[in-house]
């Protein structure tokens, strides 16, 4: 308990340099379980993804840095995903109760939020088996901007 | 003071960082939003702007129609489709917008619903003075689908289906009846004084007299052909308009079907 606590003040730590103990891992693992499972339902049913993104709120208020840092990236990552699925969702229902048609548009960004959809869900496979082996997998964007919000 | 100002620099840095990947990132959305923008998804996979509420029309149509017992007689069919030709053509109506259908029923009663379908009752046809009023009655079913009446209870039907499937798992049976009622109820007293005047007009334009519009609502008030919502007091509003509205001397009104055509259809559908 002793190193555990000199381990988190150490005052120049990066998210690169964490060394997590295993139950973290798991931890901060489960978070992108929890996350994939979000990718997969949100994209017909957007709510889900809101549901995470609370829960992975809740989770980043207490625990660790490892799996604080791990669950911001995650929520962040729900984010995005929220308001593409969102936009999608509403103009799906739209178009199945007759109030605007069926177009190519609608196709088209029908097609990027899937294909959207299909990174998220490789990132955050690569996440969950990452942060299992103890090491972070840094998303693009989302991991700088979880290093500024996330502090030791 | 400088370890302050480094501070600021390194949070600048970060944050640089970040708009710079931001920006990137929206950018590489906008590329693949606009690359997939330039294929026609439409014609390549042979879809059609309305196919939703065509596959629903259709849909509908084939629930409601095992209630219809189709009339092939021709004594009926072929004046029924002289008169129906013969107000698309007056009024510039594209004929194969409107399937009309004749149904073996003693029910006094007309209705257009959704898609381009229009039904006619026997029991309407037998119970009308002269062929001005049979159109005016026809007219009136096809005002509602040519001012697009039928097209926004579309949208309610989608609703009501899309919960019947979840409810009960099938979309079928009598729940017909209800949708039917249901499209009805969502034409308002508007637009049925719209779709008389707007028949009164298709007679018009017809050289039939206008005011038989106004006959036949007085005629069929009692049997409530004409809206779901009606009342006698309505009816001969709706006829007292109808006469006064203005129209144009066109010359002497004629006779669509010889008198014998009309009889012999009167009898058929006794
Ligand atoms: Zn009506």
């Amino acid at each position: 308990m002793e190193s555990y606590e000199i381990h988190l003040d150490e005052p120049s730590l990066r998210i690169e340099d964490a060394v997590p103990y295993e139950d973290e891992k798991e931890r901060a693992s489960g978070c992108y379980i929890m996350s994939l499972v979000a990718v997969m339902i949100g994209l017909p049913m957007p709510i889900i993804n809101l549901a995470a993104t609370g829960i992975f709120y809740l989770m980043s208020r207490k625990g660790t840095f490892f799996v604080r840092w791990n669950s911001i990236q995650a929520l962040i990552s729900q984010v995005p995903l929220f308001v593409m699925n969102n936009i999608l969702f509403w103009w799906t229902i739209r178009i199945l109760f007759c109030f605007t048609e069926l177009s190519s548009v609608y196709i088209a960004y029908f097609i990027t939020v899937n294909l959207y959809n299909i990174y998220d869900f490789i990132e955050t496979v690569r996440s969950a088996i990452s942060t299992r082996k103890g090491k972070v997998h840094k998303w693009y964007l989302y991991g700088t901007i979880t290093d500024m919000v996330c502090r030791r | 003071m400088v370890s302050l100002w480094n501070y600021n620099r390194h949070g600048m840095q970060k944050m640089n960082k970040i708009l710079k990947e931001a920006v990137i990132s929206v950018l590489l959305f906008c590329t693949v939003f606009y690359a997939t923008l330039q294929v026609d998804w439409l014609r390549v996979l042979h879809l059609t702007p309305t196919i939703v509420g065509d596959k629903l029309s259709e849909w509908t149509w084939e629930m409601m129609s095992s209630n219809i017992k189709e009339v092939e007689d021709d004594e009926v069919r072929l004046p029924i489709d002289t008169l129906m030709r013969e107000m698309c053509v007056a009024n510039g109506i594209d004929t194969a917008s409107i399937n009309i259908v004749v149904s073996k029923t003693s029910e006094v009663n007309a209705f257009a619903t959704v898609g381009k379908h229009l039904v006619v009752y026997t029991g309407l046809i037998k119970k009308m003075d002269n062929e001005a009023q049979l159109c005016a009655v026809i007219g009136h079913e096809v005002a509602h689908l040519q001012l697009g009446h039928i097209q926004s209870g579309i949208r309610r039907q989608a609703l009501i289906s899309v919960i019947m499937i979840l409810v009960s798992g099938n979309g079928s049976g009598q729940l017909s009846e209800i949708i039917g009622d249901m499209i009805s109820n969502s034409i308002t007293r508007t637009k049925e004084n719209d779709a008389d005047a707007q028949s009164a007009r298709y007679l018009h334009a017809m050289h039939l007299n206008p005011l038989e519009m106004a006959n036949a609502l007085e005629k069929l008030d009692s049997y409530g052909v004409f809206s779901f919502l009606s009342d006698h007091d309505d009816s001969k509003k709706r006829a007292d308009r109808i006469r006064n509205m203005n129209f144009s001397d066109n010359g002497p009104y004629r006779q669509v079907l010889s008198p014998g055509t009309w009889e012999r259809l009167q009898r058929s559908c006794k």
